[in-house]
């Protein structure tokens, strides 16, 4: 309220004194007015460039100048009072998430005189009241409103005589965020939206999209059902490489997270009682549009059921991606198992694969987009690993000590092509490592190792060394299909990965408020989901 | 009141430095008065709300003469404003925008913020208290402009009109969306 009511002040007296001021004598005002803008962020730099601009074009320094914060689909209306004969142009530009700015100016009697024709954030008004026969001012409203998004927006006076100055073309080149097509991400994410949608799952409200720069953060509340599993999918458009993906249960502590280095992270998080989260997405690279949606659903189930169709389907689909990540996690020669193979929504396709000896992993991809695939891998016995992640990768791995028979299953939740294939894990001389390797992310490094033996009434406990950083993976055995990792202190969880896969990796860092309390101390619950026998703990070190 | 609160706030600290700056003498009592944008006063919309208040006067209500609430509001933007009412009176409320509103409400809200009173084609309503207390004018506006709002007050028992004032606008307003 003080800036405005200094701005409708400060415009007043320009019209005292017995004559009115000529811009051409019009003098800059004793103190910088940029120093009423507030403190020196991005925006005010930002501002910095465009009123130096405006000084280098001729406009003159900034007669006046303040920052007000406009709410999406709002706005204010400044009364000022212009010196008539003279010109006077407003500049503004918008900071935050404030993505179209709407300058406008009226008169007197309220009818509008100049519009902005900035894109985005920017505007601009110019205006050059007539003269008349005895000096004076003339009323006039300068109305700013915020079109698309909220955000803090500084708003620059400039004073100069008719005909004087450059003009503004490209004035607000550079300054402004480059134009965000939302259209590939919302493109990304009707893709995912279908393939969830085939999964039976519910979306929970529409797509949300903002526009990022790199390092900030967007977060986003969510309450969640009881017994029922969410998927949380982010997608990048243009500019934007790497998205990262958080979920904070109800008192903040992370319970799931995707850092992987590319603009598609996903998480899945179940619970077992009604409660809320937030979602933070988080821009680690680049700067664009970045779109965000959450789907719901019940608990995964076990069996794949085998609908046979064909039907032409162009070919878009590519194992490198997987196989890249393969190699990068240790494993060794990769064979291609099939090629390029359409697969309908629902349809199961199996292929007989003899594995062994040693340890093999069997990865697919699935395409065009976000055809969400699961893989089931079954011997004589049954099946004996899976993956029903939401994603459009897939991998399920044995050990069979001699060459053993083996079974496939590739399970489409849309329409498109898939591709196999194994690869050795030769480093590997147990299941659990190889599923821990399958677990980690690129800054992990292993540390201790505990074995444990678990099953579905025989969670294992330990307690934590370190309370001060949590973070630990485990892999589990043929024995167990999903396992998980709980994170309590006392009786209350606060962080835990429940996801439907036979590894599960944790990471907690308390601030610092609860590490300098005397607080109850950090207990990792493993507890099997699926199955029973050996698991294998490794804490983590390195960042 | 938002909006309009700061406005008036402005208006007088403007008004007050100005004096201030030229020297603290009051203006010469010879010159015309000079229009402050702070001030919200549009001779064009000066001169339809006292058109329609003098229909309105004709009818039998009387206002504090020269008391309006005027601003300026941003496009579904609303401005609000405290009026004393008593009970045993009736009350007509006028208001009047400039060219670019394209449609004005004007609304009448009690103490617990119940709307006991909203216009219909016109900016216009009447209204008579049960009781005596304070309630809200709010004025909200589809375009952006200047607007100007006077409340009159006279007795019970008078089936007054409204759909016919002169509030000089160039095109009729419609009816706000619901």
């Amino acid at each position: 309220m003080r800036g405005r009511a200094f701005f409708a002040a400060t415009l007043a007296l320009c019209a005292c004194g017995e004559a009115a001021p000529n811009p051409e004598t019009l003098e800059a005002p004793e103190t910088d007015v940029t120093e009423l803008i507030g403190p020196l962020d991005d925006l005010a730099r930002r501002f910095g460039r465009l009123r130096r601009r405006m000084e280098t074009r001729g406009y003159g320094t900034p007669t006046h100048a303040l920052r007000t914060f406009v709410l999406e689909g709002e706005g204010e209306a400044l009364p000022v009072d212009l010196p008539t004969g003279a010109c006077a142009t407003w500049v503004a530009l918008g900071g935050g998430g404030l993505r179209d700015l709407d300058l406008r100016l009226f008169d007197g009697d309220g009818n509008e005189v100049a519009a902005d024709a900035v894109r985005g954030e920017g505007g601009l008004v110019h205006v050059c009241p007539a003269a008349t026969p005895e000096p004076g001012t003339a009323p006039y409203y300068v109305e700013l409103r915020a079109v698309e998004g909220s955000g803090a927006v500084v708003v620059g006076a400039f004073a100069s005589a008719a005909g004087e100055g450059e003009g503004f073309a490209e004035l607000f080149e550079g300054l402004l965020a480059p134009p965000v097509p939302f259209v590939q991400v919302e493109a990304a994410l009707g893709e995912v939206r279908d393939a969830l949608r085939e999964r039976g799952m519910t979306l929970e409200g529409e797509p949300a999209f903002q526009r990022l720069v790199e390092g900030r953060s967007w977060r986003v509340p969510l309450a969640m059902d009881e017994g029922r599993c969410y998927v949380v999918v982010a997608r990048g458009g243009e500019g934007v490489t790497d998205v990262d993906l958080y979920l904070y249960g109800a008192r903040g502590a992370e319970v799931a997270r995707d850092l992987g280095q590319d603009a598609a992270p996903r998480v899945e998080h179940c619970v077992q009682r009604a409660t809320s989260a937030t979602v933070e997405v988080q821009l680690f690279e680049g700067q664009g549009a970045v779109g965000l949606l959450v789907a719901s659903g019940p608990p995964p189930t076990d069996e794949a059921e085998p609908v046979v169709a064909d039907e032409a389907i162009e070919s878009d689909v590519s194992l490198e991606d997987a196989l890249s990540e393969l190699e990068a996690r240790g494993f060794g020669e990769v064979t291609r198992v099939v090629e390029d193979m359409p697969i309908l929504p629902g349809e199961s396709r199996t292929h007989a694969l003899t594995l062994g000896p040693g340890c093999v992993v069997v990865a697919g991809a699935g395409g065009p987009g976000e055809l969400d695939l699961d893989l089931y891998l079954a011997d004589a016995s049954g099946t004996v690993d899976r993956d029903t992640r939401v994603h459009r990768r897939a991998w399920v791995a044995a050990c069979p000590p001699v060459p053993t028979a083996y079974r496939v299953t590739v399970k489409a939740y849309g329409r498109g092509r898939y591709a196999l294939a194994r690869a050795a894990g030769e480093g590997f001389s147990e299941l659990a490592e190889l599923r821990i390797a399958l677990a980690l992310e690129d800054q992990d490094v292993l540390g201790e190792r505990r074995p444990f033996v678990i099953g579905p009434e025989r969670p294992a406990r330990l307690t934590v060394p370190d309370p001060r950083c949590v973070r630990a993976v485990v892999g589990a055995s043929a024995g167990v299909q999903d396992v998980d990792l709980l994170l309590r202190r006392g009786g209350e969880l606060v962080a835990s990965d429940t996801g439907p896969a036979p590894w599960a990796r944790l990471a907690h860092c308390p601030g610092e408020s609860v590490e300098a309390g005397a607080v109850a101390p950090l207990t990792l619950e493993i507890v099997s989901y699926r199955g029973e026998g050996p698991v294998v703990l490794r804490w983590l070190e390195g960042l | 009141m938002r909006s309009v609160g700061w406005l008036l706030v402005a208006t007088a600290t403007a008004v007050a430095l100005a004096t201030t700056a030229c020297g603290g003498e009051p203006a010469a009592e010879a010159e015309p008065p000079v229009r402050r944008a702070a001030e919200y006063r549009s001779e064009r919309l000066e001169v339809a709300l006292e058109a329609a208040s003098e229909v309105v006067r004709a009818r039998g209500f009387h206002d504090d003469e020269g008391a309006a609430l005027r601003g300026f509001l941003v496009d579904r933007g609303s401005a609000t404003d405290a009026e004393s009412l008593r009970s045993g009176n009736c009350y007509v409320i006028v208001a009047v925008a400039s060219s670019a509103v394209r449609s004005l409400e004007v609304a009448l809200y009690d103490s617990d913020g119940a709307a006991v009173a909203r216009s219909g084609l016109t900016p216009a309503l009447h209204y008579c208290p049960p009781t005596s207390g304070t309630y809200f004018v709010a004025a909200r506006a589809t375009g952006s402009g200047l607007f100007a709002l006077r409340v009159f007050e006279g007795p019970t028992g008078i089936d007054v009109r409204l759909d016919d004032l002169p509030l000089g606008q160039e095109r009729p307003f419609v009816e706000p969306a619901p």
